[in-house]
């Protein structure tokens, strides 16, 4: 397919894509331990855990008729932290980020929300950036 | 059984002193006596930091078969333990006359899947 864009890009959890999106990005990390010992003059490392962590900038849309179908609204994902009571397990969510419309440009985790703000301003479009962390390893990922 | 061949991350040195008693006057005069000729408690405190755990287990076999803190035994002027040292390695090896000994039991760290910390700590005794 050769390039891609903002245009093939989405947002699916539970299998639906999250209505108006603007924007995701994901950050990978992997923790190195030194093994450097007292005579090393160049650092060493082995590798410790790895991680990852996420945003997405979801736009204050609400569904309009016919569209639940397809899409969820931003709420699915917002509820899970802006809630009453304590965030649990059951809290836990199944992401998938797409690049492009291939399966083969999916990345497929489970995350926690762990942080979502609610963004009004007068002229701009309201908006909910919400930022996720991945919990365990990943389930897909991006493949040639 | 040797104590293990391996590069310490750290490594911290204690001369330790003769055995001298001080005797101080109302006068704030110090006397002091030497009760014998050769330095002791010199203490040689060593760390490895996220190591295999099979070369941690090294240790804890090297202190079992010493039974922990009871025997005696030298370190190799060739050994590892000294990497990193430009200096003479007799000046932070265990002093003429004494050998080392576990001070303490090693204290072994889990840290990650299959890595570990280990702090030995010995002192040289007579």
């Amino acid at each position: 397919m050769g390039f891609y864009t903002g245009r093939s890009g989405s947002l699916v959890y539970a299998s639906k894509r999250i209505a108006k999106i603007r924007d995701w990005s994901f950050d990978t990390t992997l923790e190195l331990l030194s093994t450097n010992t007292i005579e090393s003059t160049v650092n060493s490392f082995t590798p410790g855990v790895k991680g990852a962590t996420g945003s997405a900038t979801l736009m204050y849309y609400r569904l309009e008729s016919g569209e639940s179908a397809t899409f969820r609204q931003f709420t699915d994902l917002l509820g899970k932290i802006m809630q009453g009571g304590a965030i649990n397990t059951n809290d836990r969510v199944r992401l998938e980020l797409n690049v492009g419309g291939s399966s083969k440009d999916d990345i497929v985790f489970d995350a926690y929300i762990t942080g979502a703000q609610v963004s009004v301003s007068t002229g701009e479009l309201s908006v909910v950036p919400i930022q996720f962390t991945m919990d365990g390893d990943f389930i897909q990922v991006i493949n040639p | 059984m040797a104590f293990p061949n391996l590069k310490p991350a750290s490594r911290e040195f204690n001369a330790g002193d003769w055995p001298i008693k001080r005797f101080n006057a109302q006068s704030g005069a110090e006397v002091r006596i030497l009760y014998g000729t050769r330095r002791v408690n010199a203490k040689l405190s060593l760390t490895y930091q996220n190591i295999k755990d099979s070369d941690a287990q090294l240790f804890l076999d090297d202190y079992a078969a010493r039974n922990g803190t009871l025997q005696k035994f030298s370190l190799p002027t060739a050994s590892n333990v000294w990497a990193g040292w430009n200096g003479a390695t007799s000046s932070i090896n265990a002093p003429p006359g004494t050998r080392w000994r576990y001070d303490s039991e090693p204290n072994v760290q889990s840290v990650y899947n299959g890595l570990s910390n280990v702090q030995v700590i010995l002192m040289a005794v007579a």
